[in-house]
């Protein structure tokens, strides 16, 4: 079994948190499994070699939102709006898959970004900072936001007030 | 402590990044601060459904590395010298693992190293049985085995099977299969191994490996390329489990969701 091939899931879980399409999820991913293999310098650490995978992933999929022209906003500035980061007050039972996977379509770029590398490709803080460019601290910052702004989504995706119904129900 | 920095202390938590004393400090505070043991509890509830959300299509990477559609023609030289390459690395690992304790019968505390190997890497491609529960009734009766649930360590039962020592005693086969390349399999069968239900750990390789008796019947159980400390912990969970034969206990199953949390994917 090649290295790569150990990462072959995770690399897809970055990716469709990036791209959101499993055609273009998997497409990414076999991208990054050519290049890497046939490149000539390879990082012999494994922690090197994972943030450097990862990396190259990341660059084929900025190579694929310009080819295609698509918009992205995971090099614009953070918008200064924060999550309110309270206690979360939401029912527990209401973080599952299904709803977690509704709310994570509805979540930013940046955010979807940090939650696959964190959450999805299971790396490091400090692999998550190389892949990114940004220090580790920054890493810390936005992988709380994220969750934050998820478990904002959650709540509001499933949280339907109901209106005191008034009167008497009509008679059938 | 500012609110942010509490819920970003919390986050570094769940995801293994605090220190000993940062750990221990929050668990130190999560027990005076209903609020915040609530907080850990939903971060761990979130990141499960969101490791759980994706559901990653088979990637193989032969397949992969041989896939070409008429507008990446240009691609297919770099594909088959990729290919070779993984035909040729994938060779001198099977050689390298298996090789030897297939040519001289080698073996460890009774244990067929090969044999053990071949197993578990047989049932690499199965999905989890959708009758799980079906198989397991009368397979666990035949051999009076406990096979533990592992879910807290994100590991599911993947395969459940029958296989034959090398003596010809049938050996139950479980195995599980995590969410970041992580593949253990379980081997339970009627030879006799150190009796007592003492553990016996060894390493071959990247194969990693504990055996115990635990009454008639010997287990074994493996794992490559998985964090020892993960492991370890594990496979003593899966010990105490199928001696006492009890379910796994809530201090165990979050100890289990931690080290899971701290260690890194597998890499066989």
């Amino acid at each position: 079994m090649h290295r790569i091939e150990n990462y072959l899931t995770r690399l897809y879980g970055y990716a469709i948190s990036l791209a959101r399409d499993p055609e273009t999820a998997k497409d990414l991913v076999q991208q990054c499994a050519v290049k890497s293999l046939a490149a000539k310098s390879v990082p012999t650490d494994e922690s090197a070699y994972r943030a450097w995978l990862f990396v190259i992933l990341r660059n084929s999929f900025l190579d694929h939102v310009r080819r295609n022209r698509l918009t992205d906003d995971l090099f614009e500035p953070e918008r200064p709006d924060e999550p309110s980061m309270e206690y979360w007050q939401g029912d527990e039972r209401l973080i599952n898959v299904l709803n977690v996977k509704q709310a994570m379509a509805r979540l930013r770029p940046r955010d979807r970004e940090i939650i696959g590398l964190v959450d999805l490709a299971g790396l490091s803080y400090a692999e998550a900072s190389k892949v990114m460019e940004v220090p580790t601290g920054t890493v810390m910052s936005r992988i709380s936001r994220a969750r934050a702004r998820l478990l904002d989504l959650v709540d509001e995706s499933n949280v339907e007030k109901l209106e005191p119904r008034s009167g008497r129900l009509k008679k059938l | 402590m500012a609110r942010k920095q509490t819920f970003e202390r919390s986050n570094a938590f769940a995801d293994g990044e605090l220190d000993r004393q940062g750990r221990s400090d929050v668990l130190k505070d999560a027990a005076e601060d209903p609020r915040l043991a609530r907080e850990l509890s939903n971060l761990e509830r979130l990141k499960s459904a969101i490791s759980d959300s994706v559901d990653a299509p088979d990637m193989n990477l032969a397949a992969m590395t041989g896939k070409h559609g008429g507008h990446r023609s240009w691609r297919r030289p770099v594909m088959a010298m990729a290919a070779c390459l993984v035909l040729f690395v994938a060779a001198g690992l099977a050689w390298s693992v298996i090789g030897p304790g297939v040519g001289s019968g080698r073996s460890n505390h009774g244990v067929p190293v090969a044999w053990a190997i071949a197993v578990h890497n047989s049932w690499v491609k199965e999905d989890a049985p959708s009758q799980t529960r079906a198989i397991l009734r009368p397979a666990n009766a035949r051999l009076n085995a406990h096979v533990p649930d592992l879910s807290a360590a994100k590991l599911h039962i993947a395969h459940i099977g029958e296989s034959r020592t090398l003596d010809g005693l049938p050996a139950m086969v479980i195995g599980y299969r995590g969410t970041r390349g992580c593949r253990i399999t379980l081997l339970i069968d009627g030879s006799p191994a150190e009796p007592g239900g003492k553990a016996i750990f060894f390493k071959v390789d990247k194969l990693i490996a504990m055996v115990w008796q635990a009454g008639s019947l010997r287990h074994v159980i493996l794992a490559e390329g998985m964090a020892e400390a993960r492991f370890r912990l594990i496979a003593e969970t899966v010990r105490r489990t199928s001696l006492e034969r009890l379910p796994v206990d809530d201090a165990t199953r979050m100890a289990l969701a931690r080290s899971r949390a701290k260690s890194p994917p597998c890499a066989a």
